[in-house]
C-alpha cells in the first residue's frame, strides 16, 4: 500500500498513517511518503512490531517504508 | 508549500526564548516568597503582585509560548515565518522592555512603567506582525488559522491595554475607567490569548502525542464560538456595569471549557499509545482541572462573593495555563531539540530515541512536587495562612528548580 501525506496538515498525515498501519497484515509493506519525517510514530512503530526505513526524495520530502513483522 | 529548514523559526532563538522564560521563572519563585504577605491578605492591586503576575505571564509563560510558536506555526500551517531577523530584533525589544517593565512596576516609576511598557508592547507587536505576516502566506484558510489569529488578536489587545494602564499611571489620561481597562486587560490575557492558545495548539498536540484517530471535533466550532462570544459579552458587561452580561459571558465560556474538556476525552478515548508521557499527561489533567477550578469558583462565589476569587485567579493562572505550557513543553524541548540534531540521521544511523533526552521518572517527581506546592500555595491564599503559603511554596520551588534542571539537560543530550 501507497500512501501520499505530502500538503496535508498535522495531524492528518499520521492519522492517515495510522488507519493504514491497523489494516495491514504480517508481512504487509506500507510506503508514506511525508513532508516531515514522522517522529512521534517512530518511537511507537518499533514497540508495536512494525519495523521502518526513511529515505530522502528530491522533492525534499521523505518516503518511508513500514512493514509489519512476524510474531 | 513545504517550508525547508531556511524558513522555518530560527532555532537557536527559540533556545534563547525558553533559556530566558527558565531564568524568569526560577525568578518568580523567588518573588513569590516576597508576595505571600499580600496574597494572604487577598491582596493583588499592589506593586509586588504585579511584577510575581508579569514575571510569570511575561517572563516566562509568553517567553516560552512565543518561542515554541517560531517552530510551530511552520509545522502546524506549512507556512514559513515571515521573517527571521524580524524575530531576533522581537526578542530583544521584548526582552529588555520586560525587564525594564518589571523594574518600573517594581518600584511604581510610573516614566519607566510608560517607557519599558512601550517597549514592551513594541516587542508583542512585532510578534504579532511577524505571525500576522507568516499566517497570510496560507493558501487555504482554515480553522486552525482563524483560532491562532484570533488568539493573537487578543494578545495584542491584552498589551494594548497594558499598555493603556500604565500611560494612565504616567498620565492619568482616563482615571474614570481605569479599573474596567484592567479588568479587560486580564480577561483578554488569560482567556482570549492564553487559554486560546493552548486550546487551539492542543488540538494539533493531543492527537499527535497520543497517536489518536477517528474522534470526533464536531464540538470545536462551539467551544470557540462559547468563548468568543463570552469574551465579547463580558467585556460589555464590564463597561455598562450591568451584572446580567458578566452572568452571560461567564457562562458561555464555562460552556466553552466544558465542550473543550470532552473533546480532550474524546482524544484520550481513541489514543493509539498505550502510555503517555509526563509532560503530556499533566497537559490533559490541566484541561480537567481547569473545569473543576471553574466549577468550584462558581459554587463559591454564590455563598461567599468576590473575597473568594483570588485563590481561583492563582489556580486558573498557575494550575490550568502554567501546568499546560509546564507539560506541553517537557514535551517539545526533547521534540525541538532531537529534531535540530537528529532528524537528519534518523533511520541511517542509531540516534537516540526521543523519550531518551528526558527522564519519565525524574519529571514525576517534578510534576509532583510543582502540583503538591501549587495546590498548597492556592490553599494558603485562600484560607490567609502565611506560613503554610511559605511551606507550600518551599515544596513549589523545589519542583520547579527540578524542572528546570531537566529542561536544561536536554540540551546537553
Ligand atoms: C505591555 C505589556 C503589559 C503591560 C504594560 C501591563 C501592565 C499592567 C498593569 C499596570 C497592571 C496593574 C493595573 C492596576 O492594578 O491598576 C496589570 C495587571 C495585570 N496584568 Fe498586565 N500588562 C502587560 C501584559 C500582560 C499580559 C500579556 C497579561 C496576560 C496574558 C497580563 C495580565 C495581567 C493580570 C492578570 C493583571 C492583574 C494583576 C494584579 O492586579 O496584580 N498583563 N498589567
Amino acid at each position: 500500500m501507497r500512501l501520499d501525506n505530502r500538503g496535508l496538515q498535522p495531524p492528518e498525515p499520521m492519522q492517515r498513517t495510522l488507519k493504514a498501519l491497523e489494516e495491514m497484515n504480517i508481512g504487509d509493506k506500507l510506503t508514506i511518503i511525508n513532508d516531515r519525517k514522522p517522529m512521534f510514530l517512530f518511537e511507537e512503530l518499533e514497540q508495536k512490531g512494525y519495523s521502518y526505513e526513511v529515505n530522502s526524495r528530491e522533492d525534499g520530502a521523505f518516503e518511508i517504508i513500514i512493514i509489519k513483522k512476524e510474531g | 508549500m513545504n517550508p525547508s529548514p531556511s524558513t522555518m523559526g530560527d532555532i537557536k532563538l527559540t533556545y534563547r526564548f525558553i533559556l530566558l522564560g527558565i531564568f524568569s521563572f526560577m525568578i518568580f519563585n523567588l518573588l513569590f516568597f516576597q508576595g505571600t504577605y499580600h496574597l494572604a491578605q487577598g491582596i493583588y492591586r499592589v506593586n509586588d503582585i504585579w511584577v510575581l503576575v508579569h514575571t510569570f505571564i511575561l517572563g516566562f509563560l509568553m517567553m516560552v509560548v512565543m518561542g515554541v510558536m517560531y517552530q510551530l506555526i511552520p509545522v502546524a500551517l506549512l507556512v514559513s515565518i515571515y521573517s527571521n531577523r524580524l524575530s531576533k530584533i522581537q526578542f530583544w525589544t521584548y526582552a529588555v522592555g520586560v525587564i525594564g517593565l518589571l523594574v518600573g512596576l517594581w518600584t511604581v516609576n510610573t516614566t519607566w512603567m510608560a517607557f519599558f511598557g512601550t517597549l514592551t508592547f513594541t516587542g508583542v507587536l512585532l510578534f504579532v506582525l511577524n505571525m500576522l505576516l507568516s499566517v497570510k502566506k496560507l493558501i487555504q484558510w482554515n480553522a486552525m488559522a482563524l483560532i491562532i489569529v484570533t488568539a493573537i488578536f487578543y494578545l495584542f489587545n491584552t498589551v494594548l491595554f497594558g499598555l493603556l494602564l500604565v500611560l494612565n499611571y504616567r498620565f492619568a489620561w482616563f482615571p474614570n475607567i481605569h479599573d474596567q481597562l484592567l479588568y479587560t486587560h486580564i480577561l483578554f490575557g488569560i482567556v482570549g490569548w492564553l487559554s486560546s492558545i493552548i486550546i487551539g495548539f492542543s488540538y494539533k498536540m493531543a492527537p499527535m502525542f497520543s497517536l489518536a484517530h477517528g474522534y470526533s471535533e464536531k464540538f470545536s466550532k462551539w467551544i470557540y464560538s462559547g468563548i468568543q462570544l463570552g469574551i465579547i459579552l463580558l467585556v460589555v458587561g464590564i463597561f455598562s456595569h450591568i451584572p446580567f452580561f458578566n452572568w452571560i459571558g461567564a457562562l458561555f465560556i464555562v460552556i466553552g471549557f466544558v465542550l473543550f474538556s470532552y473533546q480532550m476525552s474524546e482524544i484520550m478515548k481513541h489514543k493509539m499509545k498505550s502510555t503517555l508521557d509526563i509532560g503530556f499527561q499533566v497537559a490533559v489533567y490541566a484541561v480537567y482541572g481547569s473545569l473543576f477550578i471553574i466549577g468550584l469558583a462558581i459554587i463559591l462565589y454564590m455563598f461567599l462573593g468576590m473575597s473568594i476569587l483570588l485563590p481561583f485567579a492563582y489556580f486558573f493562572i498557575m494550575g490550568w495555563i502554567g501546568f499546560s505550557i509546564l507539560g506541553y513543553l517537557y514535551k517539545i524541548v526533547p521534540f525541538l531539540y532531537w529534531t535540530d540534531k537528529y532528524s537528519d540521521k534518523v533511520g541511517k544511523e542509531p540516534v537516540p530515541m526521543l523519550k531518551d533526552l528526558v527522564s519519565e521518572k525524574k519529571g514525576k517527581i517534578a510534576f509532583s512536587l510543582l502540583f503538591i506546592g501549587l495546590i498548597g500555595n492556592g490553599l494558603g491564599i485562600g484560607l490567609h495562612f502565611i506560613s503554610f503559603i511559605w511551606l507550600s511554596n518551599t515544596i513549589y520551588t523545589l519542583g520547579a528548580v527540578y524542572y528546570g534542571y531537566l529542561i536544561l539537560r536536554v540540551f546537553k543530550a
